[in-house]
């Protein structure tokens, strides 16, 4: 597992911490059977305002870390402190309903999180609505492109107004296969993150990674931890 | 504890909005799609009873004595096949979302069921009333305590099979064939048991929804005559029920996550 920190997003990381990590021994499992472990220890600490570039050396480092975040105990030694909210981790297309609309799947999120933003704020009244090209919000969630859903997955967690962010860079395409999504959704990508730098003056964001679309990453902390 | 109450609420109704939207837009009948199969069941036996003349001296109207009892035992079915096989792939996919847990989707199965049923139960009841003109209205209040009590009943009893079913995948299939069978023959569905042998009756008496659909009858009809049947025996049973079923949850919700997460 290897730190680092994205270079756009450089900003202040006050006291004020959200997740911490204090010598958390994960177990995580090999592929999908039960029996296989491996474990790792991670050491992390992250602020207000703070990204965290995530390089974990197999799929499974990063299943168990996302699991864990899901609700699925994958700790063995340790501690994590979480302080403050998080919604579904970005470019996840399964947490909506292909048989609701965009407005009733929002409004959905709003009372599952029971956020207090506004369900206008979330989805109509953004100037990036109208550059992002999303279309209206009665519209079926099945009917929609893959890149649409995509990119509203990604909108419509950013506007819901969370603590902290967390994308894990194959879910979004980075790694997918198919050019012709990669590039609907190259279109997309920058103005989300447009949108995310701002958020992220307030909030802290976590990525799993290796590469990215757009941005160039510089590893500031590259000390492999120990395995056991 | 207001503001976890207020919380919790907001995200079990925003969860059985959702599902009774997916159900009403998946079904090529709509809204009345979510009606046809308890419709269709309690036609079935109501048909049969008519078509084979069957009588039963009891002092309550034969198509309300069927119906009532299929109708809850519809939602019974409908709410234990829900919790087996453990949990459907669309289900999973919300417990990426963080407040919700495996939980949280069985009781949402469950209330979905309830207030499906719920409607289908007033608008039968409506109806044999106003054909037969002999519904007495004050017991209506006892009509929802017990449809609550059964409600709460047969979700506990989902959420204990659901565990059983997720601890030891090789249950799930024996469960979802024996449970609504034993409960079919022991549940007073064609039967009264005012007139049972008293051998037989002390034992089926331990099945807490035979006491559910006893009562919805004598409530809905009050000349209905019933021995030995008891509202309080009923709640206990639920709340006793409830209580083990969240007590075993607490001890295993984490073997019940990395189970359902490792069983996809």
């Amino acid at each position: 597992m290897v730190l680092g920190s994205l270079k756009s997003n450089n900003f202040a990381a006050g006291n004020n911490t959200i997740v911490r990590f204090s010598n958390a021994h994960f177990q995580s499992y090999a592929s999908n059977s039960y029996s296989k472990v491996e474990n790792f220890c991670l050491n992390l600490q992250i602020c207000r305002g703070q990204s965290i570039l995530l390089r974990p050396s197999t799929n499974s480092q990063e299943k168990a870390l996302l699991n864990h975040f899901q609700g699925i105990p994958t700790l063995n030694v340790g501690s994590i402190c979480i302080n403050g909210t998080y919604g579904w981790p970005l470019g996840t297309l399964k947490v909506f309903s292909e048989y609701l609309t965009i407005h009733e799947n929002i409004r959905v999120f709003r009372y599952t999180y029971g956020s207090s933003v506004d369900l206008e704020d979330i989805y109509s009244a953004a100037l990036y609505r109208s550059r992002l090209g999303l279309p209206a919000g009665n519209v079926l969630f099945r009917s929609l492109p893959r890149h649409i859903k995509l990119a509203l997955s990604i909108y419509i967690c950013l506007k819901l107004d969370f603590d902290f962010y967390i994308m894990p860079s194959r879910w979004i395409g980075v790694s997918l296969t198919r050019a012709s999504l990669k590039d609907s959704l190259k279109e997309f990508l920058p103005i989300l993150f447009h949108l995310l730098e701002i958020r992220l003056r307030e909030k802290a964001f976590i990525l799993f990674t290796d590469k990215f679309l757009g941005y160039t990453i510089t590893p500031t902390y590259s000390q492999p931890l120990p395995v056991l | 504890m207001r503001h976890f109450v207020n919380r919790y609420s907001f995200l079990v109704l925003a969860l059985i909005f959702r599902t009774l939207l997916e159900r009403t837009r998946q079904s090529p009948l709509g809204v009345m799609g979510l009606f046809t199969e308890p419709v269709l069941t309690t036609l079935f036996f109501v048909l049969a009873q008519r078509f084979f003349k069957l009588s039963i001296s009891i002092n309550m109207d034969l198509t309300l004595f069927f119906g009532v009892a299929f109708v809850l035992f519809a939602m019974f079915k409908r709410i234990i096949f829900s919790a087996l096989p453990p949990l459907k792939r669309r289900q999973l996919a919300l417990l990426r979302l963080s407040p919700v847990r495996p939980i949280d989707l069985i009781i949402v199965s469950g209330l979905s069921e309830a207030v499906i049923h719920l409607l289908l139960m007033m608008t039968f009841i409506l109806v044999n009333s106003i054909c037969t003109s002999s519904y007495h209205a004050e017991q209506i209040g006892f009509l929802f305590l017990v449809f609550a009590c059964i409600t709460i009943f047969t979700i506990a009893t989902s959420l204990v099979l659901f565990q059983a079913a997720t601890l030891i995948p090789q249950l799930s299939t024996v469960l979802r064939i024996l449970v609504p069978r034993i409960f079919f023959w022991t549940s007073a569905l064609f039967y009264s048991t005012y007139f049972l042998p008293s051998t037989i009756k002390r034992t089926l008496l331990v099945n807490p929804f035979l006491h559910g659909i006893e009562l919805f009858r004598h409530y809905s009809s009050p000349s209905y005559s019933i021995n030995s049947i008891s509202l309080s025996y009923l709640t206990f049973a639920s709340l006793l029920v409830t209580a083990a079923a969240l007590y075993f949850y607490t001890l295993y919700e984490p073997k019940i996550l990395k189970r359902i997460y490792f069983s996809r």
